[in-house]
């Protein structure tokens, strides 16, 4: 694609990134524009998850911010995860740079989802009779996106530490593929193990679900930025490597 | 056990903090890297001009 093409997207996704954002932070903070004030209180009746009473209702707007987040990680390692097949396949080394691009920004992300949830399920599914971290830590759900974190933080480590390039590639794949299988496995563990702690479908309003939803378009968009520029960063280095090797085939 | 506005801001704290340091992570390291390639650039046009006058002064 035309390098100035990707620029401009670049500079569009930041623009409509900050834009999703501001709008977001005053949907989530501010009446909505016809005048009514978004109920976070959670009054009785209503099922808003893991809503059973009035506990931390400034915690709960999390709720647009947590999942979303970790959607996005999600969407980042499916990314890592088909390059890394297509690396594998082709042996493109492109293909490799890209998908540590995508795998970087997922685990950002993937940080995001599991700090924001921790300190939400702190709050949320505090009980007195047991510590409030290892009740978060005992769901399963919590537990399979942690070595999910922990599978792509090695593969981010093995990148710095294992030396030649082919090499590098071809095992960094390979945990690419492994490690995105935590995907649908974080889907399918909630439902193999029945808990309705961490539900994949929180019953919301109308207007909830609006912000809900926008929350998913903006980390999505954020998620778009963050990887173009993580990705010129990688065609900046390339380049840089061929200069070099060149400099270095001229100096002997 | 924090209390809910605690947990909130630490939330809040923990998403501003972690995407601004990133984006500011990559806006430096890429700056970086286009002065290097620049300064390479400059470096290799220089030689081949002089490898085409022949060395001439």
């Amino acid at each position: 694609m035309n390098p100035a093409a990707v620029a401009a997207i670049r500079r569009a996704t930041l623009w409509a990134t900050v834009v999703a954002f501001l709008a977001l932070a005053w949907f989530t903070w501010l009446p909505t524009p016809w005048g009514d004030a978004p109920d976070w209180t959670c009054p009785q009746g209503q099922a808003v998850s893991g809503c059973t009473e009035v506990s931390a209702p400034l915690t709960r707007k999390l709720l647009f911010y947590h999942p979303a987040s970790a959607w996005a990680a999600f969407a980042a390692y499916l990314v890592t995860f088909a390059l890394s097949i297509a690396y594998l396949n082709e042996r493109r080394l492109r293909d490799d740079t890209t998908a540590r691009a995508a795998a970087e920004v997922g685990f950002l992300m993937n940080t995001i989802a599991l700090a924001t949830g921790t300190l939400w399920g702190v709050q949320e599914w505090f009980k007195s009779d047991r510590a409030a971290l290892a009740t978060v830590y005992t769901d399963p759900k919590v537990l399979v996106v942690l070595v999910l974190w922990l599978t792509f933080a090695a593969y981010l480590l093995l990148r710095r530490l294992v030396d030649g390039a082919e090499r590098r590639a071809r095992l960094a794949a390979v945990f690419g593929v492994l490690g995105f299988l935590g995907v649908p496995a974080s889907f399918l563990v909630s439902k193999l193990v029945g808990t309705d702690l961490h539900p994949d479908d929180p019953k919301m309003t109308g207007y909830q679900h609006l912000i809900f939803y926008w929350a998913f378009a903006a980390f999505t968009l954020l998620f778009v930025h963050l990887f173009l520029a993580r990705l010129r960063l990688a065609r900046l280095e390339e380049r840089l490597a061929d200069l070099e090797d060149l400099e270095t085939l001229h100096a002997e | 056990m924090p209390s809910d506005a605690t947990t909130f801001f630490a939330a809040f704290g923990t998403i501003a903090l972690a995407l601004g340091a990133y984006l500011w992570h990559l806006e430096r390291r890429g700056r970086v890297l286009e002065e290097r390639l620049a300064t390479l650039e400059a470096a290799k046009a220089r030689s081949n001009a002089d490898a085409r006058d022949g060395g001439k002064p």
